[in-house]
């Protein structure tokens, strides 16, 4: 009897004792979930490794995809191949631009607000103001090209997960302000290790954000505010935001190479308005006794073509030599080529933000010295490859006589000033080749330079289209007035 | 790659130890039923020995039986055994008792506790380990094909230890493991097969370490309900073997071998083309990709005209090639005279073969047995060379009775696997890939030579292929199929030790306690060697990695059972398990040999060419777990059972204990029918169970990496080669609220048996659908991301299970004669994807096997492809539709009449 009542204890025991088990379970698992070979902890990495990943996606952003679209809707590239030949005639829709706002929102504004966060921890005042001048440009973008954009709730993850849309002139508004924050900051104490595109330069950042201020400006045509930033801004090519490119696929390529040889040869040509504008063999080239387009024609594209395979007959092709692929010399690697560094903010554009701001606020003088300027600097050669000079390249300065009817500039007899105007849009175009900024100036001047729509097109896209993976998921995306063909705000009225 | 193996011949050969007694009296006797008819074909053995005879037509026996007597056995299907002492007796008259608890089945549920068919309330389905041996399989899985309804086993390729793919029930998951939990002796036990995928090699599954002949029963538990005390590592089934174990033999040693040789041939290949040469339009073209050339029955014979360079290529055994001249609109087959052609599909398969040698010891007494085995399996495959897999296994394992109320019992093996495998699939140096596209008239078995160039410069040993027929190119396009199998190599062995250790302590006759610890833990070394002249591997490849996985299980627990009245009895199971989990791998890549024919080195390329690489996961789960049964009236049956755990793989914002309930119920209808002798036993039975998945480790994080940028059409910026290195965050935001995914099945039945057991009938319906399905989701990009992992599908599927037993024969020497017939089908359908369009699981862009929302899992889902009109007397040519740039829509295969096979949009059948 005592024993089966021994063994009854020990059984309730034994019972009791799987009550305080099954509360340790949880116990057991805890402190495993940290992955032990990747990073998953942000605070290891230090803002120098952000900010260069920022900055190479901030190039992937100027100079990929977006260009391309906005190359093809504007004259300089024609498309030739498979999708190409939609996108080139306007046949898009919101899963054309997952990738561009994944670019901008994920790649590098997540990370900027990264870099702000350590960087304000740690006192970094010079990061903090590079990802702020980054912020600004990106915003300023986003806004550019698809009017109203998240902003104030955007990049909130996962306290906000449908943000919702500002108004375009508010986003601009608010990229004066980061770039204004930006400049402020980059005169505090502070490191910028880990800035490639500018060496870490400070006085470099700070004007190249005044030059983005100046760019904003513009597109929200307050004129005065563009000069007085301009007046700031990159004062000579050195000072210029240039992506720098190398030999290795998939990792350093220029990206108009990578996609026109390595990815998706034969897609994109140019069989299109920008190279024939410069040809001194074609109709209404804008060649003239002061100006020889030849070098520049000829470091742009390749007339004739026949370096990608591309189907049908060829006018120009990019010009995509490299001296590693194609054995050319250095010095005649075209703008194209794997190598060539791609612009993202310049000199170049900083004189002609002037001059077109002169021009629209009635001060031809000023416009004109702006201008001059820099057909001074084309002049000597160095806007091209050295191996292209010799094939013809002459900017003399004009005269504003030049523009009166009848000018050098003027044959078919408009107003003076809306003449110069003209040559200083005109110029923006072919300085901007290849560049977003081209397609941005097509559709806030309303098409002044009047360039051609697709074939059998009598309106050309006047804004990219809200990306699909954002409609499908945020029920704030705006839904009315926002066809290919609907002009953002900004840009709605009257130049 | 995948080949029915046929012209199989197995020899087995089989001795056992027996022990001789000396005969020199005779005992008769007549054996009766309880109705006292008599009983023909009884049993009767008189025990310890092989001595015995059977019952004739009167049911009258007799038999030979040593002086000082003995016990004679009495057997009979339906009856219960019956030992009788012969005593001094020359007489022995015996009536026979029918024995219900024989007809008792008894199966092991999921955690390996013994649980009586005929009280269960969900399908059960019992392989023997030697009707797995008998199918002469040289491994486990493919053995234990066909053997049970709703059981799918595929093979993944022909290659010797390639692995095999199980399916209980359908998909129950989308991008999650699909295979089922396999659990032996009572613990979990991995069956990876890392790294499989649509090129490369075939990679082994690991339940094959397990020797066949060293288990007792396989136990398929395809119903939630059975499988829901494994939680969430069990939403695809459970699979539980209970290997063998010691007999009592008296303290005599039982010790047997058996052989086996088989051999392997490939059953079926395609058929390919003979009558057009090498070339395009009508045109022979050496070294051209396509075969749609000049006929080659209009050539003109002989030897080939060569072109006139003085380019060409020696082989060893010193005949020359030269180029050739394409032809053209006047003579369409250029300087190509030889009409000899090739047959391609023999290039390099011959006859595989496998010999096996097996040798088991078992023996003990009352209180202590034990049984040893070891295996050797050495297999060459079909492909002629490098191609093998060779494995040796050892088991031992011993239970024993350390007090009357202290049992254990240790289970120990060891398995060591060596395997060449060849290079195969959706890579330009896989196997099939050169062979099956070269021309009909180009020889591949001339792979290798000396190429002299224009200017005589010869290039020693350089690989010849039907794109690259003198060698004058760097590149050779596809491998040959010979330079595949002789010179890219890869080799891998593999050490896995399994064991545990299980005690069983009887507190009581009502109350017992269980510890059930053990370990399985495993590395592998993988080499892939890819010559510097190879397609894939251009300029050479090197990767040298070990991976290393190892789990940790324990299970304890107390049953209490107690036989209230003869109304209701009742049992009830207290547990809790801990397993842990750590995988590890680490390796090394070398590209751009140096010394291009130098051993496998990793130090044979430049610094900046070698590749170093880890990683790892560690995942631990925890649960309490109950059961109860119950039995009323011994005919309803009642078994709930319940698991709460928690992992450290579930997000830390989740809730952190799951439940798993499930409940079953049987009827024993026959009970109150009564039973005769057509209809001997019935039973109706229903389930309902809740099982899970667990999510991936670290889906919980956020992870960041290298930064590189990429736009959708390729340009790809990589920021490790600019500035100090850039990182960024994921795009992919780590769920802090992951959870295991969650199947609920209902399941119904019944089993019947006829014809004094001879006729067995069971049949199974069900339904399941799976929730909260983990699958990458789109999130707004403004937001700051573009995806997270998150619960978000659905996946069902409703099926039905029909299995017939059939005993036609039962003699009484031991020969018998039985069928089993299984049918099973199911419909699945994936019910939602959160959206997405569909979900990409393998293949290519066009023609890849997704899940989409509507259609089944695995749906083969691309762009159209048409067939034009190119030129006579070649016919229709496949080619993509101008459709493709419109739409993506789910393709259909369908074979005309005219043995066309079509790939055609389903909308368009035709």
């Amino acid at each position: 009897m005592k024993k089966a009542i021994n063994k009854r204890i020990i059984a309730i025991v034994f019972l009791l004792g799987f009550i305080p088990f099954l509360n340790s379970c949880t116990n057991l698992t805890a402190n495993l979930s940290t992955d032990p070979v990747n990073v998953t902890d942000p605070s290891v990495i230090a803002i120098s490794k952000y900010l260069t990943g920022v900055e190479v996606s901030l190039i992937g952003v100027y100079e990929a995809d977006m260009a391309r679209l906005s190359g093809m809707w504007s004259g300089y590239f024609s498309g030739d191949d498979r999708q190409y030949i939609g996108l080139a005639n306007y046949v898009t829709s919101g899963q054309d631009y997952d990738g561009e706002w994944s670019g901008i929102y994920n790649n590098v504004l997540e990370n900027t607000m990264l870099i702000k966060t350590n960087a304000r921890m740690q006192s970094n005042n010079v990061a903090l103001g590079i990802a702020q001048a980054i912020e600004g440009m990106s915003y300023g973008l986003a806004a550019d090209l698809w009017g109203d954009v998240p902003y104030k709730e955007a990049i909130h993850y996962p306290a906000i997960t449908t943000p919702k849309y500002d108004g375009q002139a508010s986003v601009y508004a608010a990229a004066q302000s980061l770039l204004d924050s930006a400049i402020a900051n980059l005169a505090l104490p502070g490191t910028s290790t880990g800035d490639f595109l500018l060496n870490g330069s400070v006085a470099g950042w700070t004007a190249v954000a005044h030059t983005v201020k100046a760019r904003l400006y513009l597109h929200t045509r307050d004129y005065a505010n563009a000069i007085t930033q301009a007046q700031l801004g990159i004062g000579s090519v050195a000072g210029n935001l240039m992506a720098t490119h190398g030999e290795s696929y998939l990792n350093t390529f220029n990206m108009y190479y990578s996609f026109m040889t390595y990815d998706r040869s034969g897609y994109m040509a140019a069989n299109s308005y920008a190279p024939a504008l410069l040809d001194n063999t074609k109709p209404n080239n804008r060649n003239n006794a002061n100006t020889d387009e030849t070098a520049r024609l000829n470091y742009y594209y390749y007339p004739g073509g026949g370096l990608n395979f591309i189907a049908g007959a060829v006018a120009y092709e990019p010009n995509v030599l490299c001296d590693f692929d194609w054995g050319n010399p250095t010095n005649q690697n075209g703008f194209f080529g794997g190598t060539t560094s791609f612009p993202i903010v310049t000199y170049q554009e900083n004189q002609l933000i002037l001059a077109e701001s002169y021009a629209k606020t009635a001060d031809p003088a000023n416009a004109l010295i702006s201008l001059n300027a820099l057909r001074a600097y084309y002049n000597t050669g160095a806007h091209v490859n050295s191996g292209y000079v010799a094939l013809g390249n002459k900017y003399l300065p004009y005269l504003y006589s030049d523009f009166a009817s009848g000018g050098m500039e003027n044959a078919d007899g408009i107003a003076q000033d809306q003449a110069l105007l003209r040559e200083i849009l005109e110029e923006r175009y072919v300085t901007f080749i290849g560049q977003i900024e081209g397609y941005n100036d097509m559709r806030r001047t309303g098409n002044f330079l009047k360039l051609p729509y697709a074939t059998g097109k009598t309106d050309f896209p006047r804004r990219f289209l809200y990306s699909q993976i954002e409609i499908n998921t945020n029920p704030n995306v705006p839904k009315t007035n926002v066809g290919l063909y609907d002009n953002v705000s900004s840009f709605s009225s009257a130049y | 790659m995948r080949e029915n193996l046929t012209g199989k011949i197995v020899f087995i050969l089989l001795l056992l130890a027996s022990t001789v007694w000396a005969q020199d009296r005779t005992v008769s006797g007549r054996v009766t039923a309880e109705d006292g008819s008599s009983l023909p074909g009884v049993n009767v053995l008189l025990k310890g020995t092989t001595n015995g005879t059977v019952t004739d037509a009167n049911g009258d026996f007799k038999m030979s039986v040593p002086s000082s007597g003995g016990i004679l056995v009495f057997s009979f299907i339906g009856m219960s055994t019956q030992e009788e002492d012969i005593g001094a007796r020359s007489v022995v008259d015996l009536q026979m008792k029918a024995d219900i608890r024989q007809l008792q089945e008894v199966v092991v549920n999921a955690i390996g506790e013994n649980v009586s068919k005929d009280k269960m309330g969900i399908a059960a389905t019992t392989v023997s380990g030697s009707s797995v041996v008998q199918s002469g399989e040289p491994n486990l899985i493919n053995g234990m094909a066909g053997k049970a309804a709703g059981v799918l086993i595929t093979r993944n390729g022909g290659d010797p230890g390639a692995g095999s793919y199980i399916q209980m029930r359908g998909q129950s998951t989308i991008t999650g493991g699909l295979q089922p939990l396999i659990v032996i002796d009572g613990m979990p036990m991995f069956n990876d097969n890392l790294g499989s995928g649509t090129g490369s090699v075939q990679q082994q599954s690991r339940l094959n370490d397990i020797n066949p002949a060293d288990i007792a029963n396989i136990e398929f538990i395809k119903s939630s309900s059975g499988a829901a005390l494994w939680g969430s590592r069990a939403l695809n089934g459970v699979i539980v073997i209970t290997t063998k174990k010691g007999k009592n033999t008296s303290g005599k040693l039982n010790a047997s071998y058996s052989g086996t040789v088989s051999f392997d041939q490939v059953n079926k290949m395609p058929d390919l083309q003979t009558q057009f040469g090498q070339g395009s339009n009508g045109r022979f073209s050496t070294g051209t990709s396509s075969s749609y050339g000049d006929i080659i029955a209009q050539r003109a014979g002989g030897a080939d005209t060569p072109n006139g360079s003085p380019a060409y290529v020696q082989f060893p055994d010193g005949t020359k090639r030269y180029g050739i001249a394409a032809g053209n609109a006047a003579n369409t087959h250029g300087g190509k005279n030889s009409k000899d052609t090739y047959d391609h599909t023999k290039d390099v398969f011959g006859t595989g073969h496998m010999v096996e040698h097996g040798l088991t010891l078992s023996g003990g007494n009352s209180r202590s047995q034990f049984y040893a085995s070891y295996n050797n399996l050495s297999q060459q495959g079909i492909i002629k060379n490098n191609s093998s897999y060779d494995k040796n296994t050892a088991k031992f394992a011993v239970n024993t009775e350390l007090t009357d109320k202290l049992h254990a019992v240790v289970n120990a093996q060891y398995t060591n696997v060596r395997s060449n495998r060849i290079q195969q699939g959706s890579n330009t140096s896989g196997l099939l890939l050169g062979q099956l596209r070269t021309a009909p008239d180009f020889d591949n078995s001339r792979w290798i030579g000396t190429a002299y160039n224009s200017a005589g410069i010869a290039t020693v040993g350089k690989e010849i292929t039907y794109r690259n027929p003198i060698g004058a190119n760097a590149t050779p396009g596809y491998d040959n199929p010979f330079f595949t199998m002789n010179r890219n190599r890869s080799f891998s062995v593999v050490n896995r030790f399994i064991g545990n250790i299980e005690l069983t302590y009887d507190v009581a006759d009502w109350l017992n306690l269980k510890a059930n610890s053990g370990l399985d833990a495993y590395t592998e070394r993988r080499t892939d060697f890819g010559d510097a002249q190879s397609a894939a591997y251009l300029s050479g490849s090197y990767t040298e990695q070990m991976v290393t996985n190892s789990q940790w299980n324990t299970n304890l627990y107390a049953t209490a059972h107690k036989k209230f009245s003869d109304f209701f009895t009742g049992k009830v199971l207290l547990g809790f398990n801990y397993n842990n989990r750590a995988y590890n791998n680490v390796g090394a890549t070398a590209t751009n040999f140096i010394i291009p024919n130098a051993p496998p080195n990793l130090q044979n390329s430049p610094n900046t060419n070698r590749t170093p690489f880890n990683a790892a996961t560690y995942q631990r789960t925890s649960a309490g777990f109950m059961t109860f049964d119950g039995e009323f009236a011994d005919q309803f049956f009642l078994n709930m059972t319940a698991r709460a755990e928690t992992a450290s793989t579930f997000g830390p914002q989740a809730q952190s204990l799951f439940f798993y309930p499930t409940a079953s119920g049987a009827w024993q209808f026959s009970k109150l029918t009564g039973t005769n002798d057509f209809f001997n036993f019935g039973k109706l039975r229903l389930s309902y169970g809740v099982v899970g998945q667990q999510p991936g480790a670290y889906n919980n994080l956020t992870q960041f990496g290298v930064q590189s940028y990429f736009d959708s059409y390729g340009p790809t910026l990589a920021a490790s080669s600019y500035g100090v290195g850039g990182y960024a965050i994921s795009t992919v935001a780590g769920n802090q609220k992951i959870r295991p995914e969650r199947k609920h099945e209902l399941e119904g039945g019944f089993d019947l048996r006829f014809l004094n057991e001879r006729v067995t009938v069971s049949a199974t319906a069900y339904y399941n659908k799976t929730t909260d399905v983990i699958l990458q989701t789109q999130v707004a990009l403004s937001s700051g991301f573009s995806n997270t992992i998150s619960n978000a599908g659905a996946i069902e599927n409703k099926g039905a299970e029909l299995n017939v037993g059939v005993n036609w024969l039962k003699l009484p020497n031991g020969f018998s004669w039985s069928s089993n017939f299984i049918w099973s089908a199911y419909r699945n359908n994936v019910v939602s994807l959160a959206g997405a369009q569909y979900v990409f699981l393998a293949g290519f862009t066009d023609g890849a096997s997704v899940a989409t929302q509507g259609r089944a899992y695995g749906t083969i889902w691309g762009a159209p492809t048409m067939r034009a009109m190119l030129m006579a007397p070649m016919r229709l040519m496949p080619t993509v539709s101008p459709l493709y740039l419109l739409q993506r829509v789910q393709l259909v295969i369908l074979t005309l009449n005219t043995g066309q096979v079509l790939v055609t949009p389903l909308a368009t059948k035709t």
